[in-house]
């Protein structure tokens, strides 16, 4: 493990998606998914991506998990480029890499028990041995707040809320760096949110890990993060700590997104920005480079005041 | 304007399942009155959007009402025919679905699909059906109405389908809407816009509307009464200043400590409800929030009655009643 500040690089990506070939040659197009998104990840913190559907905040996820090959640009995980990576050299980065996703009913496999589920990341990259990995296996379970006799059960007979704590048992088995939280907590239940939220901060202390929380609820983001990028039109617009982003949005979609944030108080309506006073167009030109307004808010200039 | 609109008692549905009767909804009791807006609140199984199903006759075998009484000004609805149910739906009582993506037929133009709607309910001819159709999209916040009424429902964003959606209901100037979570499949600022929309409309119209929704921020925007729904039944009601800044029941207040507060700074530890939602095909018998209660007493066991806290404040606890521990709270009732 390298010393530097910085876990995660990901400088001007780009993820163009064909529109041409499923559409039986009729059209084409190129939809720019993601179209030239550059920040860093220090290492322990917890980076938050928002943005509406479409805006490419997946797609990034996706990206830096080399789920997708990208079209351009490059991702470097303490220091090393991960794009032009073969699979048998991403293996090791695939171990300090992990991921847990949205819906916890279909990431887990179900024709497998807990005991499979969790020992199955270790097997693939030949974390303990035997006994030892059933014994670590139940440990995890425990520490995210399930027992041990629920070793063989299967994912069908728990809840929504406990199949998340199994996803997250199963990404920290390999114990990885850097774990890539894409809407973890969207589909389950009010009640059960913010048990989730503090056991990922729990964790993060515990296993000093470094999350990349994308997300569409704007409170809760802003919770968890200590800093936030927010995306439109699969560009990167605005990057800053999150109190600062929260209290001081420069680029005009953050402050409509903000604005639309639900007041949970009566009394307070908030004043709705509406989006028709700026233009970011998707994919038309260059994506406009962000720049440093005061230290660590960065902002792209893509718009007219 | 407190005229009884909509007054649902004792509601019970249940249904078969290959491992039992899972009991939805166990004995609701509510009431709407003309032109007020409200929010019926809960997480999933609690029962909400059966209840409202209910009300719009849209339970289906293996569901079925098991007893219950819902009456719509003063007439009562359980056991109408469907013939009879025609009239009504749509016309005095619309609803307005979650996903637009699926609640509109994608070869039809949207014009035809609101024209028909108006034409059926209201007999008017085709010209003026048309005119109403424009003047219901210009209502709703939709630009250039004339043009849009001759496009194809793929045309249309997820919001303006939405509001499409809510055109299509108000068409016929319904004494009821019923909206089940008519923002949640929208983007923040697009939920924002609709949810504007439907406060719009209350200073507007007459049309009372029952907005179905896990979302409390939703409710603290729009409604002016609150109903909190949990394991099929209703847990406490109130208007939203009771519900937001008098809760009584544990469980209200335990979903307002939980979501993050806007204005308090990053990084405030949240403060969950532990333990998960009761399972409705073996109900607890007495409160349903008794699990994961941290003022659960052995008196929970049984069905706390509902009590009158202030006029229109009610809830369904035993503390609210006035029965206080007489040992020390039952310990495991938090589980960690």
């Amino acid at each position: 493990m390298s010393g530097s500040k910085i876990l995660v690089d990901v400088n001007n990506l780009k993820k163009h998606f064909s529109k041409g070939k499923d559409l039986r040659g009729r059209d084409t197009s190129v939809l720019k998914a993601v179209d030239g998104v550059s920040f860093q990840i220090r290492r322990g913190e917890t980076f938050g991506l928002v943005g509406e559907s479409g805006s490419g905040k997946s797609t990034v996820g996706r990206c830096l998990l080399r789920l997708y090959d990208y079209t351009s640009g490059e991702v470097s995980f303490d220091g090393q480029p991960l794009g032009r990576l073969g699979e048998k050299q991403l293996k090791p980065f695939r171990r300090r890499i992990q991921s847990i996703f949205q819906d916890p009913y279909s990431s887990l496999n179900p024709s497998l028990n807990v005991l499979e589920l969790i020992s199955e990341p270790m097997k693939i990259h030949g974390v303990h041995q035997g006994d030892e990995r059933k014994e670590a296996a139940a440990a995890l379970l425990e520490r995210v707040g399930l027992k041990r006799e629920h070793l063989y059960r299967y994912p069908h007979e728990f809840s929504g809320g406990q199949r998340q704590r199994i996803s997250i048992a199963r990404a920290l088995s390999v114990r990885p760096e850097f774990v890539v939280c894409d809407e973890p907590i969207s589909a389950l239940d009010v009640s059960v949110q913010a048990q989730v939220v503090n056991m990922l901060e729990d964790l993060q202390a515990e296993f000093g890990l470094t999350y990349l929380f994308i997300a569409h609820d704007l409170s809760m983001v802003r919770h968890i993060s200590d800093r936030i990028g927010v995306m439109y039109g699969g560009r990167l617009v605005e990057v800053a700590d999150s109190d600062e982003l929260y209290d001081n949005p420069l680029h005009p979609y953050t402050r409509a997104l903000l604005s639309s944030i639900l007041e949970t108080d009566p009394l307070k309506a908030t004043e709705r920005i509406h989006l028709d006073g700026f233009s970011v167009s998707r994919g038309e030109g260059e994506a406009a480079p962000l720049q440093e307004v005061s230290p660590g808010h960065f902002v792209a200039y893509d718009f007219k005041e | 304007m407190s005229e009884r609109l909509l007054s649902v008692e004792d509601l019970q549905v249940s249904f078969s399942t290959r491992d039992g009767e899972n009991q939805a909804v166990r004995g609701v009791s509510f009431h709407i009155n003309a032109g007020e807006t409200v929010g019926i609140v809960g997480e999933s199984g609690s029962g909400k959007s059966v209840t409202a199903k209910a009300i719009m006759s849209l339970i289906t075998p293996p569901g079925r009402i098991t007893s219950g009484r819902i009456q719509f000004q003063g007439k009562e609805l359980t056991g109408l025919s469907e013939k009879e149910w025609r009239k009504l739906r749509g016309n005095r009582i619309a609803m307005v679905f979650q996903d637009p993506m699926t609640s509109l037929n994608p070869v039809k133009k949207i014009g035809r699909q609101l024209t028909e709607v108006i034409r059926r309910h209201r007999g008017l001819n085709k010209a003026d059906a048309n005119k109403e159709a424009a003047e219901m999209l210009r209502q709703v916040g939709i630009r250039d109405p004339e043009q849009r009424l001759n496009q194809y429902p793929h045309e249309f964003s997820g919001g303006m389908r939405q509001r499409v959606m809510i055109a299509m209901a108000l068409s016929c100037q319904p004494e009821l809407l019923i909206a089940d979570e008519p923002t949640t499949a929208l983007d923040a600022t697009i939920q924002a816009q609709i949810l504007d929309l439907f406060k719009e409309l209350k200073g507007k119209s007459d049309t009372a509307v029952a907005l179905i929704t896990h979302d409390l921020g939703v409710v603290a925007q729009v409604c002016t009464r609150v109903i909190v729904m949990y394991g099929g039944l209703v847990m406490e009601e109130g208007t939203v200043e009771d519900i937001f800044y008098r809760p009584q029941h544990p469980y209200t207040q335990g979903l307002l400590r939980s979501i993050p507060k806007r204005g308090g700074g990053s990084r405030e530890r949240l403060i969950p409800i532990e333990g998960t939602p009761p399972d409705l095909l073996n109900p607890p018998p007495g409160c349903p929030f008794m699990e994961r209660c941290p003022h659960a007493f052995e008196r929970c066991s049984q069905r706390p009655p509902v009590t009158e806290l202030s006029p229109g404040h009610r809830s369904m606890c035993w503390l609210a009643a006035g029965v206080q521990p007489v040992a020390p709270a039952v310990e495991g009732g938090v589980t960690q």
